[in-house]
């Protein structure tokens, strides 16, 4: 049976090396509304929209001279501005001619434009996904970066609570909350604790002579000598005024009147600029049963009677 | 010396003595396109075959989107390859948007290039004022539209050449289908450094001789893109082909050979 291509139910074409068309059956000139014949002289461009023509030259054809033939490749037909025909053609190298079938895809090229644009559409919203990930991370990494900020803040605000601006040592009010613990560890574990009040004698005359600037750098120098003295666990803080006071941890009261009274000589040997100056000292340890304002009042005590019976000296007050 | 560029771009040489002829391929293709001129033309001379990274089998993975955002990139791997092989003073026949990516590098290295065979070339595809390149930026969208419709068709042709390749062990099934992909961005982009080029003041520092072979109706490259680069490239010459079409190569491979071999030394 002699098979009649002018009848089959898709385009057919033959084309030269070149692209000239050499044969086009009637359901291409159908497809693209021409008269019988018509097609004679013409090329393959003269079929194609420019842009197909484009793809045709890029694609189609070395791939049809390579590989020998094409398959499924999206083409859009138009002969002199009439009727768009969207087609799939495949193609094949037959010697020196190129044959080539051209099925119209009218009604599936209107899927196809909706799952594109669906295509599209996702890929919108993944690079719009992208984006808002990308803020977001800017946004994490700006909110770590103020919560270190905030972090450092606090802690420089926690350490200025509890530090004495003029010496640098520590405060009352971190010298009380220490005495509470210290508290409730002898309590709890029977760990001894001791305290030393310190205050400088004659002071005034000192601030009253010299001015209060000198006054400050005597306080500092001071400050220095009781840091010196304390040891790690030691905690040397100023009261307030020209008091201060040393917490001494695990330490009995005796040992405590022995580290005063070596604090007292090292004041009193210290090279002072302006005027000798002496401290006097009052000593008290933990006892069972104490509590902090039983102990620092004691402690108070010890000092008074320190500055009683002369200053420069350590008195020591028990229960 | 080294093998890295010759592996990254599937180098192959064929044929030797007589001159070095480097045959680089264009837009959307790669080196399979001169299998109907290599056989004629590795009998008189040593011919250099090579894919642009990012296309054919070339080593998809060295494929960096900053580096090939512009047609240095591609000058890049030209020059890469010549150093490693060693080779000077060749005919560079270069398809396509290859005319420019020779000229690029013929400007960088011009003691490397003897003469630039440039078949189709265009410094500009897009119409510009009294310019004509040939396309409006709207087809040019059309024209990535169209590609988007066709990457994966044209891919599948590509993944099996590269599978076949025995020097990479590594191109298993999900290679291939990463591949695919990727070739899709490639070629984008490729599309997108191509026509988007404009060598139009760069050609005229370009001082290696230049012969350019013009179809006669080249829809791609039309005949005032050659013309226009005859008259920039101060030591050109132009040929018009019998052939059609924007493949000659392919098309009419005897007259583009006897072209070849004309200015073989």
């Amino acid at each position: 049976m002699e098979v009649n291509v002018d009848r089959l139910p898709c385009g057919f074409l033959i084309l030269d090396r070149d692209g000239r068309i050499m044969h086009l059956n009637q359901a291409l000139a159908d497809m693209l509304q021409m008269q019988a014949g018509e097609w004679q002289g013409m090329h393959i461009h003269d079929l194609l929209t420019r842009t197909s023509r484009i793809y045709y030259q890029t694609y189609f054809a070395p791939m049809v001279f390579v590989q020998k033939e094409v398959q499924e490749l999206y083409l859009t037909l138009e002969k002199d501005g009439r009727g768009r025909v969207p087609v799939l053609a495949n193609a094949r190298m037959e010697g020196d001619r190129v044959h080539c079938t051209l099925l119209k895809m009218t009604v599936r090229e209107e899927y196809e434009r909706d799952i594109l644009q669906a295509k599209h559409h996702a890929e919108e919203i993944l690079e719009d996904t992208d984006e808002a990930y990308k803020q977001l991370q800017q946004v994490m990494t700006e909110y770590e970066q103020k919560r270190r900020e905030l972090t450092a803040l606090n802690e420089n605000l926690h350490e200025l609570s509890i530090t004495d601006a003029l010496t640098g040592l520590k405060n009352r009010r971190f010298l009380e909350e220490k005495i509470k613990q210290l508290l409730y560890s002898a309590e709890n574990d029977e760990v001894p604790f001791s305290l030393i009040l310190l205050d400088i004698d004659h002071f005034k005359k000192v601030n009253d002579h010299f001015g209060h600037a000198k006054g400050d750098e005597v306080l500092k120098a001071l400050a220095q000598i009781f840091q010196r003295s304390s040891r790690g666990e030691d905690v040397a803080a100023r009261m307030g005024g020209e008091e201060f006071m040393l917490l001494l941890p695990s330490t009995t009261g005796k040992e405590a009147a022995l580290v005063a009274e070596r604090i007292c000589r090292d004041v009193e040997q210290h090279a002072w600029e302006l005027t000798p100056i002496t401290v006097s000292a009052g000593v008290t340890a933990y006892h069972v049963g104490d509590t902090a304002a039983g102990i620092l009042s004691r402690v108070d005590d010890a000092l008074y009677e320190s500055k009683e019976a002369g200053r420069n000296r350590v008195s020591y007050s028990v229960l | 010396m080294g093998t890295r560029y010759q592996e990254r771009n599937a180098a192959q040489v064929f044929g030797q003595g007589g001159s070095r002829v480097v045959l680089a391929h264009g837009f959307g293709t790669d080196q399979q396109v001169w299998f109907e001129i290599m056989p004629e033309l590795s009998s008189h001379a040593e011919v250099m075959t090579f894919d642009y990274t990012g296309a054919g089998a070339s080593d998809v993975s060295s494929y960096d989107p900053e580096r090939y955002h512009s047609i240095k990139g591609y000058a890049d791997d030209v020059l890469e390859l010549l150093d490693e092989l060693g080779w000077s003073e060749v005919l560079f026949v270069g398809h396509s948007v290859s005319g420019m990516i020779a000229a690029e590098a013929a400007i960088q290295r011009p003691e490397l290039f003897r003469k630039i065979i440039m078949i189709g070339p265009s410094a500009h595809y897009l119409n510009d004022g009294n310019y004509y390149g040939g396309f409006d930026q709207h087809e040019i969208d059309e024209l990535m539209q169209m590609m988007e419709r066709n990457y994966k068709q044209w891919a599948q042709t590509l993944a099996p050449i590269a599978m076949a390749n025995p020097e990479r062990p590594e191109l298993s099934e999900d290679f291939a289908e990463r591949l695919t992909r990727n070739d899709a961005l490639i070629t984008r982009q490729f599309a997108d450094v191509t026509f988007k080029l404009d060598m139009r003041e760069r050609v005229k520092q370009l001082h290696v001789p230049v012969v350019i072979l013009q179809a006669m109706e080249d829809i791609i490259a039309p005949v005032e893109a050659g013309e226009y680069l005859h008259q920039a490239i101060p030591d050109s010459s132009i040929f018009y082909l019998k052939g059609k079409g924007h493949n000659p190569h392919l098309s009419s491979p005897a007259e583009i050979t006897k072209h070849i071999r004309h200015h073989l030394v």
